[in-house]
């Protein structure tokens, strides 16, 4: 791996991008069927409100919030086998319900797990398989394999921005193929991936994946098709204090803007107290403008994105919809220009198109009502910003001087020291040695900090809202309460009991 | 026959009760002194009035779904199926229509056949019916206060029978019937429900409160500011009989600011004008009627005003909620949709008592011409009623200066036009004779100027139509009231 591009900040040599081009490209017979200039004079052909950067930008500007579902899934798997046809128009059907029925403003993609891990070869027999039995046996859509022509049949057939919801630590075949037909999002993030859904993973390894992924988007932006990197902050899902979440997806964003893309909308996870949301949402609109600014990114907009409930859901579709629509009232009134809709079947697995059209009507339904009220300022709202912003700021300044100014190392030496740490997180180096627990009014709070390098008057008023809870219920302030916690929003409350 | 607000002698009030209790054979069950020792005996948990004077200091909102069957047993196992299931705190027995306009014969003849059809041939419970008798298995078997829920201009027999086994709630009251009545006088209302209000008042002068509710059905299209006068006037009605703990319910409409607002303003100016009046022993509490309305077909929207209704209760102070169901649509819900509306409601009042509203400009801005609006309107009923709040709201009626659009009732005037603003707020198109002051009237011009620019048309009843054909389809939240 002597050819690799040094693991820091810069952003890649034309040669650096060109070497790893080659070799990602390699990796699959479709990426044979890239290229650059063809793509640049097909995208063209696109409208602007198919293109999510633009659509983002907008809404940005207006101070609307727009929405996109989470997961898509195919059809059941019974009716795919009746309607017995390719996996590509099963997915568009999909993909129309969700843009017609559904009002959804962005349609995702989701990867099968095959595609995830690069396993190009596994997804293929799944499609033959699929295709012989009439019935869908991957989990998502398998982009590579499909490549451009299968992708491009996607694009045309709808008529709203297509983002690809990855996940994966090794995306970049994929983006290849997902840009050059005409998507323009991705939920990124190289040291926000391993901490949310791998436990394996090597950081570098992630970290460079997903700079190729942000180097590419730039190169499509510098030549007139502008991509959105969504910076995805949901990391383990469970109860994530907000300036955890904070902290990863600003330091994300600057690796991603290092590479020259203009156009990030780094993802904020409710927690569910509606003060410390709308603060959430705030602070991190601030802070991410700022860090941009200070690293000389002054030209990227900074859209925010809002994701409904990450953790457990409720099985009942009651509770589920109070949840949505619950989030749905933080995620307007913080001004969040995008909400991640989640779905009433959330807790059961993947969500039929129908259960993902009704979660955006509930959602719709909220935005609307709202009308575009802002959480105008208060005492506590200021509080609740204040910390989460010297927090932001503690951990992100840390990882920076750390990194003597280049986030990357620093994020690196950041994880070995538990200055970027994760509660409940899978990835196996990981510090795992902070532990959340809900205050008396249900805002998540550090009960242990780890090596997080909190201020001190942080660490005191976490301390000091646990001890009322504490005060209020009669239990002790340790563990049984976190446990509690993680289990009480899909029992329909938010604090545990 | 000329009404007065004060309390009813006391002699004067049991002469009454025989000729009311004589109107069905079952009215003869009714024995006052065992009823007040059946009352005392309850646990306080069981008494309406008493869990939601609780609930007010608690801060907490209280759930009730609506159900009423023609069988007692159906009836009670509807009743368990919401207590336990969709822990409901306090439980409903809606009467059924024949009840309701005092149609004895026919509801006994329904609810004969309902026993040999085995199913219910009633759209609600023939309390009157069943007697004294029979109401009470219902209160027996379950382990929540017991409420009536009904709308009629002469339910005194229902109350009379109902009471007495041991129910301890009653909705409605003289104003409620400008949405259901079209002959009878404000004067007969008025003085029915005095007699019911009369009847709370005994118990509570024993010592066993009665929790007395008002709603006016109209109001889910009647400016808020016209909902509180005529909510607040029941309110005020009920206290001169001695009747002291007042529910007093507002319609969601769908503008979650003004929704807000209208409830705390209510609660409020309930208080305040009970304390004019000198009712210093009123215990003022407030409801959120979520939407009243046509209901969407879709679930998803129907959970949507749900949860916007729960949030509304918990935000504005309410002390309970009456909830809707995700099938609302499509009539009568079954108890699993109803026990589903329960817990949505539920689940966002925990959410809610978390985290309250943010006092927005808007938000104080819309409480502020509310107060206005009701003292200038109150004053000039008790102006006119020199005094005396019954006269006054006889009078108050014949001049327009209470006057309720949609009502069906003749003596209503009827010159009033409510239209949705820019926000899906209501406003008044036009005020008629309603002493609007001047600060009032020209904000809702100005918010629905606002919705003019934003359609590119002017004001006019074009858009009221527009808003009554948009309830048809179900409530459309914010600011897409207008769009439809």
């Amino acid at each position: 791996m002597k050819d690799q591009p040094d693991l820091r900040m810069h952003r890649w040599s034309d040669e650096e991008f060109r070497a790893m081009r080659r070799e990602v490209l390699g990796t699959w017979p479709t990426g044979q069927e890239v290229y650059l200039d063809e793509a640049v004079a097909y995208l063209r052909t696109l409208p602007p409100h198919q293109n999510q950067a633009l659509v983002l930008k907008q809404a940005l500007t207006e101070g609307r919030t727009v929405m996109q579902p989470s997961s898509l899934s195919d059809l059941p798997r019974k009716q795919a086998a009746r309607a017995g046809i390719a996996l590509i128009d099963e997915w568009i059907k999909v993909l129309l319900e969700v843009q017609n029925d559904g009002q959804a403003d962005a349609l995702p993609t989701n990867l099968d797990t095959y595609t995830r891990e690069n396993n190009y070869q596994m997804a293929e027999l799944g499609i033959e398989k699929s295709r012989r039995e009439g019935s869908n046996m991957i989990n998502g859509f398998p982009v590579a394999n499909y490549g451009i022509q299968g992708c491009r049949c996607v694009r045309e057939a709808v008529d709203r921005p297509l983002v690809v919801r990855s996940g994966a630590a090794d995306s970049r075949l994929v983006m290849e193929i997902a840009w050059a037909s005409g998507f323009s999002d991705v939920p990124c993030g190289g040291i926000i991936m391993p901490t949310s859904h791998h436990k394996n993973v090597a950081l570098a390894d992630s970290i460079r994946n997903w700079q190729y992924v942000a180097r590419l988007g730039a190169w499509y932006t510098e030549h007139g098709w502008p991509i959105n990197h969504e910076v995805y902050g949901g990391l383990s899902g469970t109860l994530i204090p907000p300036s955890i979440c904070l902290s990863y997806i600003i330091i994300d964003s600057l690796i991603q803007a290092a590479q020259g893309i203009k156009f990030v909308s780094p993802g904020y996870t409710a927690t569910g107290n509606l003060i410390q949301d709308v603060a959430g949402v705030r602070v991190l609109k601030r802070l991410a403008d700022e860090y941009m600014a200070r690293f000389d990114f002054a030209d990227v907009t900074v859209s925010t994105t809002f994701y409904q409930w990450t953790g457990a859901f409720p099985h009942d579709p009651a509770r589920s919809y109070a949840l949505i629509c619950w989030n749905s009232m933080a995620a307007v009134l913080g001004g969040a220009t995008q909400v991640i809709v989640k779905s009433v079947q959330e807790a059961t697995g993947l969500p039929t198109a129908q259960a993902n059209a009704q979660a955006l009507r509930a959602t719709k339904a909220v935005i609307t009502m709202l009308c575009n009220q802002k959480f105008p300022d208060s005492t506590e709202l200021a509080e609740e910003m204040h910390y989460i912003e010297i927090e932001t700021r503690a951990i992100v300044n840390r990882v920076i001087e750390l990194g003597d100014g280049d986030v990357v190392v620093g994020a690196a030496k950041a994880f070995e020291s538990g200055v970027l740490d994760c509660p409940f997180s899978c990835w196996l180096p990981i510090a795992n040695k902070v532990m959340p627990a809900r205050d008396a009014k249900g805002a998540i709070r550090f009960l242990d900090h780890g090596n997080l390098p909190l201020p001190a008057e942080a660490v005191k008023f976490h301390q000091s809202q646990l001890e009322i809870r504490s005060r209020l219920s009669g239990k002790p302030l340790d563990y049984d309460l976190t446990v509690a916690d993680v289990v009480a929003v899909s029992e329909g409350r938010l604090i545990g009991r | 026959m000329e009404i007065l607000q004060r309390k009813w002698d006391l002699d004067y009030f049991m002469a009454e009760r025989q000729a009311v209790l004589a109107q069905w054979p079952t009215g003869r069950g009714v024995d006052l002194e065992e009823a007040l020792a059946y009352h005392r005996g309850l646990p306080v948990g069981r008494n309406a009035a008493r869990a939601l004077a609780a609930a007010r200091a608690a801060g907490r909102v209280l759930i009730q779904p609506r159900a009423g069957v023609a069988l007692i047993e159906e009836q009670i196992e509807l009743l368990r199926f919401l207590q336990d299931h969709g822990s409901a705190d306090l439980l409903p027995s809606t009467i059924d229509s024949y009840t309701r306009n005092r149609k004895f014969a026919e509801a006994e003849a329904a609810r004969k056949e309902s026993l040999e059809r085995g199913r219910s041939m009633l759209n609600g419970f023939p309390s009157v019916s069943y007697g004294v008798k029979g109401c009470r298995q219902v209160v027996e078997a379950l382990e929540r206060p017991l409420i009536v829920r009904t709308a009629t201009p002469d339910f005194r027999l229902g109350a009379e029978i109902m009471l007495a086994a041991g129910y301890t709630g009653h909705s409605h009251g003289a104003m409620g019937d400008l949405a259901y009545s079209k002959d009878t006088s404000m004067e007969e209302i008025i003085y029915n429900w005095q007699y019911v209000d009369r009847l709370a008042g005994y118990y509570e002068d024993n010592g066993c409160p009665v929790s007395r509710e008002h709603y006016i059905p109209l109001c889910s299209v009647v400016p808020p500011g016209l909902q509180i006068v005529v909510t607040v006037i029941d309110g005020l009605l009920q206290m001169g009989q001695g009747a002291n703990h007042c529910l007093l319910a507002y319609g969601q409409n769908g503008s979650l600011y003004q929704d807000i607002a209208a409830l705390r303003v209510m609660r409020e100016m309930g208080e305040e004008y009970a304390a004019r009046l000198r009712y210093t022993n009123a215990v003022v509490t407030t409801s959120l009627h979520q939407w009243m309305g046509g209901f969407p077909e879709d679930e998803a929207k129907a959970y949507s005003i749900i949860c916007a209704g729960a949030a509304v209760a918990a935000w504005g102070g309410a002390s309970m909620t009456i909830v809707k169901t995700p099938d609302e649509a499509f009539g009568v819900p079954t108890r699993e949709a109803n026990v589903q509306g329960c817990i949505a409601t539920r689940t966002m009042l925990e959410y809610a008592a978390c985290s309250a509203f943010p006092e927005t400009e808007q938000l104080r801005t819309e409480a502020e011409m509310l107060r206005r609006e009701v003292r200038a309107v109150m004053d000039r009923v008790l102006e006119l009623g020199e005094g005396d709040l019954a006269r006054g709201v006889v009078a108050a009626f014949k001049a327009g200066v209470i006057d309720i659009p949609f009502s069906p009732n003749q003596h209503n005037r009827a010159r009033v036009m409510p239209v949705r603003d820019w926000s899906g707020a209501f406003r008044y198109l036009d005020p008629g004779n309603i002493p609007l002051p001047a600060t009032v009237w020209e904000y809702h011009r100005e918010q629905v100027a606002r919705r003019g620019e934003l359609e590119g048309r002017k004001p006019s009843y074009n858009m009221t139509i527009a808003d009554i054909y948009a309830l048809s389809k179900g409530l459309p939240l914010g600011a897409g009231a207008r769009l439809s």
